[in-house]
């Protein structure tokens, strides 16, 4: 078989595409992977299945993909060699100075062969590096918080092999001790294919969980919230182990590492706002959260969402973005302390808008929620539920948009977790509504029996002597002053 | 939510604070404390609602609720803080001079069992300079009991009627009382109660001594008196450490828990009549 620009090396598979992402998650894509590819020195091959502007980016490249649609859409491009097939002959093609392998060893398996183990692919690859080259792998996590907050998903056409086969490694340390003499591993979220963000593994910092605060949009239908989960396994150390993916850079020494900048360069250190009065609000510490509230709201970052914002030293506000509108960003923390029933101290909270309230109350502010107008630049726009159920913690549905440019996402879906909060919560607050009704009911029976009672006692009054003396009195002063008006 | 929330004027103090003027205040979206006790913050001859928020003075009431089974709480503080917070006291205040004297009394219905004469002795033995002695409405119109106080030389006063379910009471209870304390170097009671944290808090020196006389019928639920006497050890004594008291006294009546008004309009659902007498104003 012939294609031009295309070399055959066998095990292709005729009618696939991994690009078009119709039978599986796709090529690895995105632009927080561009590092990995900016690192390539001399000759390099890229193995699977890479978005198209990952791989233009090298003017000289090997391209390894298994399915001949792909192969023929990527070939034809000066300085990139193509290559279909399974990794089995690539010593045939001499050794390279970098191999990069973003979307996993997988997926350079085909449905011709045997069935290769993970292990089995490494060793292809490892087999045509030069023994100082760089040997950048990506591999998903079993036990990443993308599949602790997901129910399993249905097989796609890329799973004729569903589950990692034992070889591949489990833990950053097993990557890094297959991968090669010395390695780095990189923490990828929310997936390999398309990540948002990647992480050095070390890092914990404020800025790391802001980021990871914005890095699971698009990811729906969980049983859980995965940013949770996510920056909880930061705060415990153990952002790496439950991360969704890894990139792991391997080299034969230290000097040969490439270092590869990745995550938000900010060199700022502290928790985020959202963090100390998430915080606050758990410990039901008030004076703590009117303090944090006050200072942020009363400062130029009141339009920052406190997620965006870090803490640092002395109560230092450090906004990651430009800021947008404060009641946004007001709302956007009330719908974060709401989720999925996180402990917080107001009772009796009627929904998102209601704790937008008295959050703004508790920096000291007023929202007129008649009129809209505010006593202070800055305040809560009533329109800005538009969209939202009128007490609905957030939309089920995943309808309705935060307007006024605020830079955060999207209401998502709740998650199965948070659906169960949110039947509960409903289910407590219409029994306690009908505690209420009856409350006011017999109330109203005891405060109408009093009127009764008091209507009563002013009939009998005005019926005996001196009421009837005093009538006929006003009676005889009104006729009096009905006779000298005539004369007059 | 309950006539309780007006009793002493309690309402009333937290609507001025909120600039949201009207009578009878407005109704608290909740359950107001109406008294400083040792229990869930909430009388126990009350019937609550589910789901209606209960207002509480302090943080140590609040956990002790939450550990009660109570859920929907929030600590704002007492009102008497908040009176504090608006009426200073002017820079140029006459000296204070003698002893506010509370004895310790019960409420409609309950009968105090206890020796007045022993007490009147006890107080007249330890109290340096005049004494005023401030007796429940109840006892203030039982003759026989304000005699024998009068008979001893004292000053007796009546801060006023706290309210019930039918009557309302007098709104400006609180405010008598504060302008009393502050004219008084010390405040003293035979039981650690709302009146000596209040004095305490209005800058008096505390005392709790003599026979804590005894409720008939006391509910001894939470301990009674002597948890109030192991607890709060350091508050009982002729003499006691007036920092450790104030300490103490700011704890318990949640001076260092108050909230700003707009956030006690909005918890307080006052935010309408807030609008309303603001639109009035105009």
């Amino acid at each position: 078989m012939e294609t031009a620009g295309v070399r055959f090396v066998g095990d292709e598979m005729l009618v696939w595409s991994d690009l078009d992402g119709a039978h599986g998650p796709g090529p690895a894509r995105g632009a927080v992977l561009a590092p990995f590819l900016a690192a390539a020195r001399g000759r390099t091959l890229v193995a699977g299945p890479h978005a198209a502007e990952l791989l233009d980016a090298l003017p000289e490249v090997t391209v390894l993909v298994r399915g001949v649609k792909d192969a023929e859409l990527l070939a034809g491009r000066e300085g990139r060699t193509v290559l279909c097939g399974s990794p089995a002959t690539l010593s045939a093609e001499g050794t390279f100075d970098t191999i990069i392998a973003l979307a996993g060893l997988e997926v350079l398996d085909t449905a011709e062969t045997d069935g290769l183990t993970w292990a089995e692919i490494l060793a292809m690859l490892k087999n045509v590096l030069e023994p100082g080259g760089v040997l950048v792998v990506g591999v998903e996590n079993p036990l990443g918080v993308h599949r602790l907050a997901a129910p399993r998903s249905r097989r796609t056409d890329a799973e004729w092999t569903p589950v990692p086969d034992e070889t591949r490694p489990v833990n950053p340390d097993a990557l890094r001790a297959a991968a090669g003499a010395v390695g780095r591993v990189y923490s990828v979220y929310p997936g390999l294919e398309a990540p948002e963000l990647i992480l050095d593994g070390n890092d914990r910092s404020g800025v790391a969980e802001s980021a990871l605060a914005r890095a699971f949009t698009g990811t729906d239908d969980m049983t859980a919230d995965p940013v949770e989960l996510a920056i909880e396994s930061l705060r415990c150390g153990v952002g790496p182990v439950l991360a969704p993916g890894w990139i792991v850079v391997a080299a034969r020494d230290e000097e040969s590492l490439p270092d590869i900048k990745v995550g938000p360069q900010r060199a700022v250190s502290g928790p985020t706002l959202e963090r100390c009065l998430v915080h606050a609000a758990a410990r039901q510490d008030l004076p703590v959260l009117r303090a944090l509230l006050a200072d942020w709201q009363s400062g130029e970052n009141a339009g920052v969402p406190a997620d965006q914002i870090i803490s640092g030293l002395g109560g230092a506000l450090s906004p990651l973005v430009e800021p947008g509108d404060p009641g946004q960003a007001l709302r956007a923390l009330a719908v974060r302390l709401l989720r999925g029933g996180f402990p917080h101290p107001w009772p009796a909270v009627t929904g998102v808008d209601d704790l937008t309230r008295t959050l703004a109350g508790m920096a000291g502010r007023d929202i007129d929620p008649a009129s809209g107008a505010g006593s202070a630049p800055g305040d809560i726009d009533p329109a800005s539920g538009a969209g939202f159920a009128p007490g609905d913690t957030y939309p089920a549905s995943g309808a309705g948009s935060l307007p006024g440019g605020l830079d955060a996402p999207e209401p998502r879906r709740l998650p199965f977790a948070e659906l169960v909060a949110y039947r509960e919560r409903l289910t407590r607050e219409l029994s306690e509504v009908r505690a209420q009704a009856a409350f006011f009911e017999t109330e109203l029976t005891a405060r109408e029996a009093d009127l009764r009672g008091a209507q009563r006692m002013v009939e009998l009054l005005s019926g005996k002597g001196p009421a009837r003396a005093g009538q006929a009195f006003v009676g005889g002063v009104r006729a009096a002053r009905r006779v000298l008006r005539r004369r007059g | 939510m309950h006539r309780a929330n007006d009793y002493y004027g309690h309402s009333a103090v937290l609507a001025r604070y909120c600039g949201v003027p009207g009578e009878p205040p407005p109704r608290i979206h909740g359950y107001l404390q109406h008294g400083w006790n040792i229990g869930d913050g909430m009388a126990a001859d009350h019937e609550y609602v589910a789901g209606v928020p209960l207002f509480l003075w302090s943080e140590r009431v609040r956990r002790r609720a939450w550990s009660m089974g109570r859920r929907e709480t929030y600590v704002v503080g007492a009102p008497w803080a908040y009176l504090l917070r608006l009426r200073p006291e002017p820079p140029a205040a006459p000296a204070r001079e003698g002893t506010i004297w509370y004895p310790f009394h019960g409420w409609e219905g309950q009968h105090v069992r206890g020796d007045h004469a022993r007490l009147i002795d006890r107080i007249k033995h330890t109290e340096p300079g005049p004494v005023t002695v401030c007796l429940y409405w109840q006892e203030f119109f039982t003759a026989d009991v304000r005699r024998r106080y009068e008979r001893a030389g004292f000053r007796v006063i009546c801060h006023g009627y706290r309210g019930n379910a039918h009557q309302a009471g007098d709104p400006d209870f609180l405010d008598r009382q504060l302008t009393e304390l502050r004219q008084h170097r010390r405040v003293a009671s035979n039981r650690l109660s709302s009146a000596v944290w209040y004095g305490i808090l209005a800058g008096c020196e505390p005392a709790v001594y003599g026979d804590p006389m005894v409720l008939e019928n006391e509910d001894p639920t939470h301990g009674g008196q002597a948890r109030i006497r192991r607890q709060w050890s350091g508050l009982h004594g002729e003499q006691i450490d007036v920092a450790i008291a104030y300490t103490a006294a700011v704890n318990e009546l949640g001076a260092d828990r108050m909230a700003p008004p707009a956030e006690l309009r909005q918890l307080f659902r006052w935010t309408r009549a807030a609008a309303r007498a603001k639109e009035h104003a105009l």
